[in-house]
């Protein structure tokens, strides 16, 4: 606690005293007129509030309920409506093949032709290990004439002699040096074309073997399509080199087109 | 009649804040009350502050209230309504000031003095003596009170009108509580000059 000085001591005595006077001479009191003025003035106001709010409430009595009314109104005939109207059909929209024939037509050729690719890849491999398989089992009969030497004998010389048709202006070796030159002789023989060339021969497997699924599918315009693309390749007349190597080492390694396909592609020229 | 006795006793019972409720929910009578409790002291406050210029007062009075009833609707209790009552006052002197470039009139004391001499002279014959000194008395604290600075004198007309605390004057002047204990001390440090020969007589 704080001591008061003997200055705020005064000072409080000095309020004290004019608090005392100045209670005793302030009589002053507003005119009694402008004492009525500002009463009226309070009482209209009062008045002119309840005078419209009774308004309010008066006109509440008839457009409160109309208002009502019609909303009710309103939102029972979008129900019934609702309720009654037939289904909507939307329009029906054409397909995009429809609507652009040609553009749809090269998208659906694109996405054959890498079908087609990647069905050749997948089945690539495939071929390879059957080509190595069947090589295997070639060299195998080469090396071991003794076993089974008629049969061995009678192969080979029935390749000489269809490679001999297949190309006359190729000399026939005169006698088998080794092993390992009767092997390469043997092969080439069969037809079998060198490393780079087997590509050629598994893409056009592949790609016969594309083309009968398609045949099979009866999907004629894809296969016209890709029959023309397999021609630009593969021209008519390369089918002899296929009869060879089926005759050599069977029908599922063939290179040649299927007499089915040729006859179709006669009649579809 | 009974009826109306009593209602208007109960309106006595209530506070200001509960009366000036009960006005804008459309209860008149509660005005009349409210006004019967805070019209002397608030005509009192504005005639001072106006150098005891009569019309000017009673023009500002009666637009004090006018306000106040035209703002009754958006009243709400946050604040005692002596305070919002003597606020509406001081705003609207504040606005009267500004809009007449008040120059404070600079009273010749001298002269009311001289006139008031003569004044006193001619009451001296009528009036007995003590009612003469009180008069004299008057006189001089209402004379010392138009001599405050403008900022004292209301701080000061606040306390003693408005019944307003402290904090109260504060709020209604827009200042902080330690400027108005400020301003009270410095005004009565000028009354003192008039205050002192009273303690004698206190």
């Amino acid at each position: 606690m704080t001591r008061k000085t003997q200055d705020e001591f005064e000072q409080d005595k000095d309020l004290d005293i004019l608090h005392e006077k100045y209670q005793a001479i302030a009589t002053e009191l507003p005119p009694e007129s402008l004492d009525a003025d500002i009463l009226q003035a309070a009482h209209q106001a009062v008045d002119s509030q309840s005078h419209i709010s009774r308004l309010k409430s008066s006109r509440r009595a008839w457009y409160v309920p109309a208002a009502y009314a019609a909303v009710l109104v309103l939102s029972l005939s979008v129900v019934l409506k609702l309720a009654f109207e037939p289904e909507y059909k939307s329009p029906e929209i054409p397909e995009t093949d429809a609507m652009f024939p040609h553009e749809e037509a090269l998208m659906q050729a694109e996405k054959s032709r890498l079908k087609q690719k990647l069905h050749i890849l997948s089945e690539q491999k495939n071929i390879d290990q059957n080509r190595m398989l069947k090589q295997q089992s070639l060299k195998q009969q080469v090396v071991k004439p003794a076993s089974q030497p008629k049969k061995s004998q009678q192969k080979i010389k029935k390749t000489r002699s269809h490679s001999k048709r297949a190309r006359p202006d190729m000399a026939a070796p005169a006698t088998i040096q080794s092993v390992g030159e009767m092997d390469e002789k043997a092969i080439a023989s069969a037809g079998i074309k060198p490393e780079t060339t087997q590509v050629t021969d598994k893409d056009q497997q592949a790609r016969i073997k594309y083309l009968i699924k398609l045949y099979d599918l009866q999907q004629f315009e894809k296969l016209k399509l890709a029959m023309q693309d397999y021609r630009k390749d593969y021209p008519i007349g390369g089918d002899e080199l296929g009869d060879e190597i089926e005759s050599v080492m069977g029908k599922s390694e063939s290179n040649k087109l299927p007499q089915v396909l040729r006859d179709w592609e006669q009649h579809n020229q | 009649m009974v009826l109306t006795i009593s209602t208007s006793n109960n309106l006595a019972d209530l506070s200001d804040e509960a009366l000036m409720l009960s006005y804008q929910t459309g209860t008149a009578a509660a005005f009349d009350e409210l006004y019967a409790r805070h019209k002397g002291g608030l005509y009192r406050y504005v005639l001072r502050q106006l150098n005891n210029h009569d019309a000017l007062a009673q023009e500002i009075f009666q637009d004090v209230w006018m306000k106040l009833i035209n703002a009754r609707l958006s009243y709400q209790v946050s604040a005692k309504f002596s305070t919002w009552l003597y606020r509406i006052a001081h705003n609207r002197l504040v606005d009267h000031w500004r809009s007449d470039k008040k120059i404070k009139q600079q009273v010749d004391y001298d002269e009311i003095n001289s006139m008031d001499e003569d004044v006193l002279d001619s009451q001296r014959e009528s009036e007995p003596q003590n009612q003469f000194q009180q008069t004299q008395t008057r006189q001089k604290i209402l004379q010392a009170i138009d001599e405050l600075p403008e900022e004292q004198r209301s701080a000061i007309l606040l306390k003693e009108e408005g019944a307003l605390s402290l904090a109260q004057i504060a709020e209604v002047t827009g200042v902080n509580r330690e400027t108005v204990k400020s301003r009270l001390r410095y005004g009565i440090k000028r009354l003192q000059g008039i205050l002192q020969p009273l303690r004698s007589v206190l």
